[in-house]
């Protein structure tokens, strides 16, 4: 039961500091609220001197405003990245950090089992920080770090912590069987998908691209897991790391099941609730396709033009 | 009809009715054609090649599924399924006190095995030193299916337990053995009457993945066929334990593995 409750812990504060590092500036909410309180009181008995300075101060303040309105959507992105992974390294380090001293000053089964618990939360937060800084570009390794993430996850719960891999399969309760396969695949995934937007235009899109479709959306991440636990299966079976293994078999065990289900609601979808849909959609062109089909308008006008 | 090809059969017609629907959507499509503007079928097009897409990821997800779906295909051997767990059985009763293990036994699902093929399912990974207890039972007397051998009638089961190497080398017709030789009680003959149990205290099986085996006659520890069949190729269809309940015998198993005092909480 501990192992849950640090676990649990681990990842509250893991997304209380998402929270926390996500939320609006109090600085600038509480400026803006003081200088709405202010408003109408007037002294008579400012000198000269005090008003050029409030003049000057105000002049500053507006061209302070002036910059930051000025600053393009992507600086202010990457500023809130560098934020974010600032953030994540330095509470990563600190876990890391407090793990091993505890681990260092301590010589109980609890404190080490703490300790253990500090560093694995400490090393998952800084991975996750790291991944904050790698632009969206490089399309390889954004997709690698969440397998990074899984294995690293994986290794920290089975070498470090011990908490998983303690038995074999057959022989885990229905209870510890789920909670496993949380702690495996579940675990890292959120870890993964707990990361703040950054681009509102990109997630908006994306967000209604998903809800638009969304039995496709489930059956391409059944399809991913599915090849990727197969993978993992082989390669496993193949290098002879047993404990690793276990874990691929039973996620590409469960994997079938879940793609046959995906494919026939998402097969489903697109034979009864597309057609009804269809006006719809044809209705909703999008800012790539106005473009496109401008550019075919004009291409087709040249033509006729050239016909004549 | 098995389940799985009702199965096939439902995802054949789930792919005829779309096929059919995408056709008919490009016939209407093309008589159409003449009436829309030409900028429209700009849109259309784009649209399609998200169709296809997705048709293409639809046929990959197909072919994956009928690949990895039956137990006793191409994957057979990544499909095995978990043995059964005498301790988990018992939970199941909620009794307490001494109850007869045959009907624990008798209430699983009960083991197909074919002649000259063999019955495997998967322990899992294991670490530890272990204490081993086979139960197995049969409510049906073991008859060779065919007499044309010219050997005795009673049947010779053999089951044992093996790590991974073995156990692919026993599947592939190559030589194997026991792993270790703590493992030799758990290694018995089965005439396939009644009763058997095989016990083993101590047993130290390290940083592997163990299979419980139940071969009958289908490879002799040197990889070597019983009855000098054709050929050492590996026959899906009767090599591994019907799941059609089709097998030339069945039984019922229960295997209690008990981590020992040395490791309680489990692996090493």
């Amino acid at each position: 039961m501990e192992l849950y409750f640090w676990l649990i812990l681990g990842a509250i504060l893991l997304v209380s500091l998402t929270i926390l590092l996500a939320r609006p500036e109090r600085k600038q909410k509480f400026s803006d609220e003081q200088g709405s309180l202010l408003e109408g009181i007037g002294s008579e008995e400012l000198s000269d001197h005090d008003r050029v300075n409030n003049e000057f101060d105000e002049s500053e303040d507006t061209y302070e405003k002036e910059i930051e309105e000025e600053k393009e959507p992507e600086v202010i992105i990457a500023e809130a990245k560098k934020r974010w992974a600032l953030g994540f390294a330095i509470f990563g380090l600190v876990f890391v950090m407090m793990g091993g001293l505890v681990l260092f000053l301590f010589d109980f089964a609890f404190t080490a089992f703490l300790g253990s618990c500090m560093i694995y939360v400490g090393i998952m937060s800084l991975v996750k920080g790291i991944s904050f800084q790698i632009s969206e570009e490089r399309v390889i390794i954004m997709s690698i770090i969440p397998i990074i993430i899984f294995l690293l996850n994986f290794l920290l719960l089975d070498g470090l912590l011990g908490v998983i891999g303690q038995s074999a399969w057959m022989l885990l309760s229905l209870e510890r069987q789920f909670g496993d396969f949380v702690l495996v695949y579940i675990l890292p995934y959120l870890m993964w998908i707990l990361v703040p937007t950054f681009s509102k235009e990109i997630d908006t899109t994306e967000e209604l691209k998903n809800n638009k479709d969304l039995p496709n959306s489930l059956f391409e991440g059944a399809l991913k897991f599915m090849t990727f636990t197969f993978l993992l299966f082989l390669i496993t079976d193949l290098a002879n790391m047993p404990a690793l293994r276990q874990y691929a078999k039973v996620g590409f065990n469960l994997s079938i099941p879940i793609l046959g289900l995906t494919l026939i609601l998402n097969i489903g979808a697109t034979l009864i609730w597309r057609p009804k849909t269809a006006t719809l959609e044809e209705e909703m062109i999008t800012e790539d396709e106005e473009i496109a089909l401008g550019t075919v308008g004009i291409i087709t006008e040249k033509l006729e033009d050239k016909e004549i | 009809m098995s389940e799985f090809r009702w199965v096939i059969l439902f995802l054949i017609g789930v792919i005829v009715l779309y096929v059919a629907r995408l056709w008919l959507r490009r016939e209407r499509k093309e008589k159409d054609f003449d009436t829309l503007k030409k900028d429209a079928e700009a849109w259309r097009y784009i649209n399609n090649m998200n169709y296809s897409k997705k048709f293409g990821a639809i046929i990959v997800a197909i072919i994956l599924l009928i690949v990895a779906l039956p137990k006793n295909g191409i994957l057979m051997d990544y499909r095995l399924d978990y043995c059964n767990d005498q301790d988990k059985i018992e939970e199941g009763f909620q009794v307490s006190g001494d109850i007869d293990y045959t009907d624990h036994l008798l209430s699983t699902e009960p083991a197909y095995i074919n002649h000259e093929g063999f019955y495997a399912c998967e322990i899992g990974f294991i670490n530890a030193n272990v204490k081993i207890i086979i139960d197995l039972l049969t409510d049906s007397h073991c008859v060779l299916p065919n007499m044309d051998y010219g050997v005795a009638s009673w049947c010779s089961l053999n089951f044992l337990i093996l790590n991974k190497d073995n156990y692919q080398n026993f599947v592939s017709g190559d030589n194997y053995g026991l792993s270790s030789t703590a493992l030799i009680p758990l290694a018995k003959t089965w005439d396939g009457k009644g009763t058997s149990t095989a016990y083993a205290e101590n047993v130290p099986l390290l940083y592997d993945t163990y299979y419980f085996v139940m071969n009958w006659e289908y490879r002799t520890s040197y990889g070597e066929t019983y009855y000098d069949s054709e050929s050492l190729s590996r026959d899906y269809g009767s090599a591994y334990t019907s799941i059609n309940n089709e097998g030339d015998f069945n039984f019922y198993y229960a295997l209690d593995i008990d981590y020992t005092e040395d490791n309680l909480k489990g692996n090493l």
